[in-house]
């Protein structure tokens, strides 16, 4: 090779190969193990690879129970149904004196859940007295369209909110409430006499 | 594999080396050219970004170089511009030489050359308009990936064609981590293109997908060209054979099936199984250090590497020794701890600019150094070895620089962080203006890079490069158009 | 012979792996999350102004210095029962047998004893009073029932159930609401009383303990004994939410429908996870992004101007409504002195995203954690 002013080498040794020495069998053996454990540890940890499962929270179980409860979150649902409401019985539940009765510890709300679900379904007119008051108001069937837990969420909601610390109201008992209202063959707007006729017992 | 390895010696090549050197000889030294003029134009780039940490109302007016815009302009022009460039030439001519081949259809390699460098120039001007994907690593915008993947396919082809008209009955561990680089380009590159920018995936997916596509293409993109550099010439220039092919193709299959999935971040907002598994890949990411470090020390053991005389094994004991370390950050990465402290702290991208010079770019300026001179057939040779040898010292001290300021100065700022310290921001600031100087280094010996290429082609015609020569002609050069 | 192609094979097989486990695996995991947050809420994405924001967040590289990510930490758990459910005895039960809690039930039955004895003190002074009554009697009753409930307040008083439960370290159970109604507690006790009791458990809950040690209990709670309750984390070593840098951690349900997620790197600048609920004035916003070290303020954020029109002012000319101000010592002034700023489409399409970057309200999947005085190790140091 010839080489014109240059200050490298340019010979070279041939193409380089590759040797046959063997790995050792005890790197094998760490490498299995630690490759064992390390399966076992993301086995442990992985958290059944669930996509809700972010760290610090180490398991689904766990994050389900962070979670609000059903209790809580049927109420936030009906909180939200309650806009639907709010316009006539208010933010704060108080209604409009000597117009809208209240739903503030009234016993038509903390009463039998299948008769404030009959009056969401069907409306209501008529003078009724409530918690010794009297109205003659008129309400319009609101929920008509509503599914059995958007009315369970709502009433849930009015019974719960301001104070009024009922149980929550479950689909099943808003189902009840329906196939009272078809039995007693009633359509239409309710009033205090039908309501009693078709069996939702109303208070004095 | 490693059944075959029935040849103890090197074996000679069946085909004359200088004939495979004439054939790279035209496309190879476009790729080497076009990198290091964007390797300038990437460290340039990076300085004046950087320099606004120092005063950050410098240039603000622009809205063309902000901060962000400048970072990932420096960045495409390193990773396409000069790691592209120079990791494809460097593909070619080592797969040539590693098959005995002379290069196959050169006319794709050019055509390809070109796209790609034109695909480069488009993410450039894309980025500079405002155009960039958003993600820190990957700042392709869909038009020049696009170009990019073309053009990658035509020098793959012509690559793939090379080696597959194999004359060797055995495959050097090179060429394994040559073709997986080749594969695995368009693989990343296509992945990240139609899920993040073409059609993207909704935004809370696209932060594992983003991080895998970055993480693969520096560990096995990057990875496999740098290693390959470093398995074939530590073994050739000191012309021992390789210590153990066994061990290599361990290090090289670990490589390929644990690159992806390491180094996520213990507080990215990802489930916690994706945090866990990339745990998992970093610890087992200690096999590919072992497996890689312990083959080269058998191989190179008693070569004082760093001390040799020989400027291309000095390159690869650097680059060799950056991977090693950041190989070790890799798996120091598993420890959560350890992560949580240092995750949005400058360390990682410290570690990234430390893989892209101290590891990457040293192993190509040390290849180029052999390869560049072989390609005129020992015609012309470096103007001087002295001056290449600064590109060397340059960008080992820069790689240093950053490789202290990113761990050392980070670990007050990911304490400040923790603690929620009033000086955290100072603390945040501190290990950037002090790599500041490390990116001057890396200027330079890029400004050098290009000069003694530039040279090599001028004394190819010809012209007396020598420094003294060179000094007298400054002149002459200023007025053919600059240093190309 | 020839092994060529088979590194192919294997490279495309060894690629795969991470493909599947890093690109589709979360991809089709996204794919299928919900976008409801359960309560008849839902996650929506980003509309006018804000989602052109995000464009002028990503084609600036404001991702480079600023994050998305606020972290999770070490935290303890605090059960809260709110409702008994319908086994009382079982709940009690599972409560005492995991935290020794009984002595919370002592501490209300002794004030319960209290209250008893001021009924019975108060109705002695009534009978010593009334009219024809045995006036020595009632006296001498007076003086026993004034006994007794020196006895039943210092019997009450014994009871320390804070300082044995912390010393144990034990996490203790939250009476809330009507919860003291339903021990029995005396409704109509003194206020100090109240206090003592509210004291008394706010003492024992500290939270203390990982899930590992609450699950069983938890589990017994809500399917053998039907109790309400809510598992309250508490941070301790939680720097992201201790220094106030967000509320909760970041989720992968927060960049649900970005365009393009923008988690960061790097937080040179601060975490921006929740800066739409730390940064609500507008023009504070504007300022900062407008010049960030306007009025002598310590930060190296580079200025933001050309996303402003910028005009010299008119002589003693009032600044207009929209025009972004500072306050200093002499009043608000413009935050370019002689001239009129004013936020461009841009500016305020990028304000307008930043301010729907929040992580203040909890997601199913992540509460907002609890930061208490008595949480806090850092402090002091």
């Amino acid at each position: 090779m010839e080489e014109k002013h240059s200050n490298l080498n340019l010979k070279e040794h041939g193409e380089p190969a590759a040797g046959n020495s063997q790995m050792p069998v005890s790197i094998m053996v760490v490498l299995t193990l630690l490759g064992y454990i390390g399966c076992y540890k993301v086995d442990e940890l992985n958290a059944n690879f669930a996509a809700n499962v972010h760290a610090p929270f180490g398991s689904p179980d766990e994050v389900a129970s962070l979670a609000p409860s059903e209790a809580e979150l049927i109420f936030g649902k009906g909180k939200q149904i309650y806009a639907n409401c709010q316009g006539c019985h208010q933010p704060n539940g108080g209604g409009t004196p000597g117009q809208i009765p209240p739903l503030v510890n009234s016993s038509w709300v903390k009463g039998d859940p299948k008769l404030a679900a009959a009056i969401v379904l069907n409306g209501l007119q008529g003078p009724i007295a409530v918690n010794g008051t009297p109205y003659n108001g008129a309400m319009t069937a609101v929920g008509a369209a509503w599914s059995d837990e958007e009315i369970a969420a709502v009433l849930t909601y009015i019974r719960q909110a301001w104070g009024n610390g009922e149980e929550l109201v479950t689909a099943d008992q808003v189902a009840e409430a329906r196939t009272m209202i078809k039995d007693s063959g009633h359509q239409g707007t309710w009033n205090k006499a039908s309501l009693d006729a078709a069996g939702f017992a109303t208070p004095e | 594999m490693s059944e075959e390895g029935t040849h103890n010696a090197p074996s000679a090549p069946e085909v004359n080396p200088e004939e495979i050197n004439a054939s790279c000889r035209g496309p190879v030294l476009f790729l080497f050219m076009s990198a290091a003029l964007w390797a300038v134009q990437a460290t340039g780039v990076g300085l004046l970004g950087s320099f606004k940490m120092h005063v950050p109302g410098f240039l603000a007016d622009c809205p063309f170089l902000t901060y962000g815009r400048l970072q990932a302009n420096a960045w495409v022009a390193f990773l396409y511009g000069f790691a592209g460039n120079a990791g494809l030439g460097l593909t070619l001519w080592m797969l040539s030489r590693l098959r005995g081949m002379p290069l196959s259809r050169p006319g794709f390699v050019f055509a390809g050359a070109f796209l790609w460098n034109a695909g480069v120039t488009a993410a450039m001007v894309g980025i500079t308009m405002g155009d960039q994907p958003g993600i820190a690593g990957y700042e392709l915008p869909a038009y020049a990936s696009r170009v990019l993947l073309i053009g990658q396919a035509f020098i793959a082809f012509s690559a793939i064609i090379t080696y597959f008209s194999r004359r060797h009955q055995q495959l050097y561990p090179s060429s394994w981590f040559l073709i997986a680089a080749l594969v695995a380009f368009p693989w990343i590159v296509g992945t990240a293109h139609w899920l993040l920018v073409e059609t993207p995936v909704r935004g809370a997916a696209q932060i594992p997908v983003a991080h895998w596509a970055v993480t693969s293409l520096q560990q096995i993109w990057l990875g496999c060209i740098g290693l390959a550099a470093i398995l074939y010439f530590i073994p050739k220039i000191t012309g021992r054979e390789l210590y153990s092919r066994q061990w290599a193709a361990f290090g090289f299959w670990m490589l390929l099936i644990l690159g992806g999935w390491v180094n996520l971040n213990s507080g990215s907002p990802v489930p916690v199984w994706s945090i866990k598994l990339s745990q998992y890949a970093s610890a087992l990411f200690i096999f590919v250090l072992i497996a890689i470090g312990w083959n080269m020390r058998q191989t190179a053991k008693g070569v004082p590497l760093l001390g040799s005389n020989d400027l291309t094994l000095q390159c690869m004991g650097f680059s060799l020794g950056a991977w090693l370390i950041t190989a070790l950050f890799t798996f120091g990465n598993a420890y959560s701890d350890w992560n949580s402290l240092l995750q949005f702290t400058y360390a990682g991208t410290a570690m990234r600019q430390f893989f892209a010079w101290g590891f990457f770019a040293m192993a190509m300026f040390g290849a180029v150094y052999y390869v560049a001179p072989r390609l005129f057939s020992g015609e012309v040779d470096w103007a001087c070895s002295g001056t290449y040898k600064w590109i060397f010292r340059l960008t080992a001290a820069g790689a240093l620089v950053i490789l202290l300021a990113g761990l050392g100065m980070s670990y007050g700022h990911g304490h400040a962080m923790q603690a929620g310290s009033a000086d955290v921001l100072k603390k945040a600031l501190m290990p950037m203006r002090i790599a500041f100087l490390g990116e001057i280094l890396f200027f330079l010996s890029s400004l050098i890079f290009l000069g003694s290429i530039a040279c090599l082609f001028f004394r190819n015609y010809g012209g007396d490069c020598s420094p003294m020569a060179l000094i007298r002609k400054c002149r002459l050069v200023k007025t053919t158009g600059g240093a190309e | 012979m020839n092994k060529s192609p088979w590194i192919f094979l294997g490279v495309l097989f060894a690629l795969s792996l991470s493909w599947w486990g890093m690109v589709f695996g979360p991809a089709s995991q996204v794919n299928a999350a919900k976008v409801d947050l359960g309560d008849g809420t839902s996650l929506r994405p980003r509309s006018g102004l804000a989602q052109q924001g995000e464009q002028i967040y990503r084609e600036n590289g404001c991702y480079y210095c600023h994050t998305r990510t606020a972290t999770g930490g070490t935290f303890g758990y605090e059960i809260q029962i709110t409702q008994f459910g319908a086994d009382e005895d079982l709940t009690r039960e599972i409560i005492g047998e995991k935290y020794a809690a009984k002595k919370i039930f002592e501490k209300a039955f002794a004030f319960k004893a209290v209250a008893a004895a001021r009924d019975a003190k108060k109705a002695a002074s009534e009978e010593v009073k009334a009219e024809g009554a045995d006036v020595e009697a009632a006296e001498a009753a007076l003086e026993q029932a004034a006994e007794a409930l020196k006895d039943a307040k210092e019997a009450a008083n014994a009871i320390k159930i804070d300082e044995t439960l912390i010393a144990l370290g034990i996490s203790g159970v939250t009476i809330e609401g009507d919860l003291a109604g339903e021990l029995g507690l005396p409704i109509e006790m003194s206020e100090g009383d109240k206090a003592e009791v509210a004291n008394a458990t706010f003492a024992v809950s500290e939270g203390v303990e990982q899930w590992e040690e609450i699950k069983d209990t938890v589990r017994a709670l809500k399917d053998r004994a039907g109790a309400q309750f809510k598992l309250l984390p508490l941070a301790d070593d939680w720097p992201d939410v201790v220094n106030g840098v967000a509320r909760r951690q970041s989720v992968s349900r927060d960049f649900l429908f970005d365009a393009h997620a923008m988690p960061g790197v790097m937080r040179v600048g601060p975490c921006l996870s929740n800066v739409g609920a730390r940064q609500i004035d507008l023009n504070a916003l504007y300022a900062k992004i407008y010049n960030s070290q306007a009025g002598g303020q310590s930060s190296h954020m580079p200025p933001y101007k050309y996303l402003f029109n910028v005009r010299a002012a008119e002589e003693d000319e009032k600044l207009p409504a929209n025009a972004v101000t500072i306050s200093t010592e002499d009043g608000v002034i413009s935050v370019e002195s002689g001239f009129v700023v004013t936020p461009t489409t841009k500016a305020r399409a990028l304000a307008a995203y930043l301010q729907s970057l929040r992580n203040d309200k909890g997601l199913p999947e992540a509460p907002l954690p609890d930061v208490r005085e008595i949480s806090n190790p850092k402090e002091g140091e």
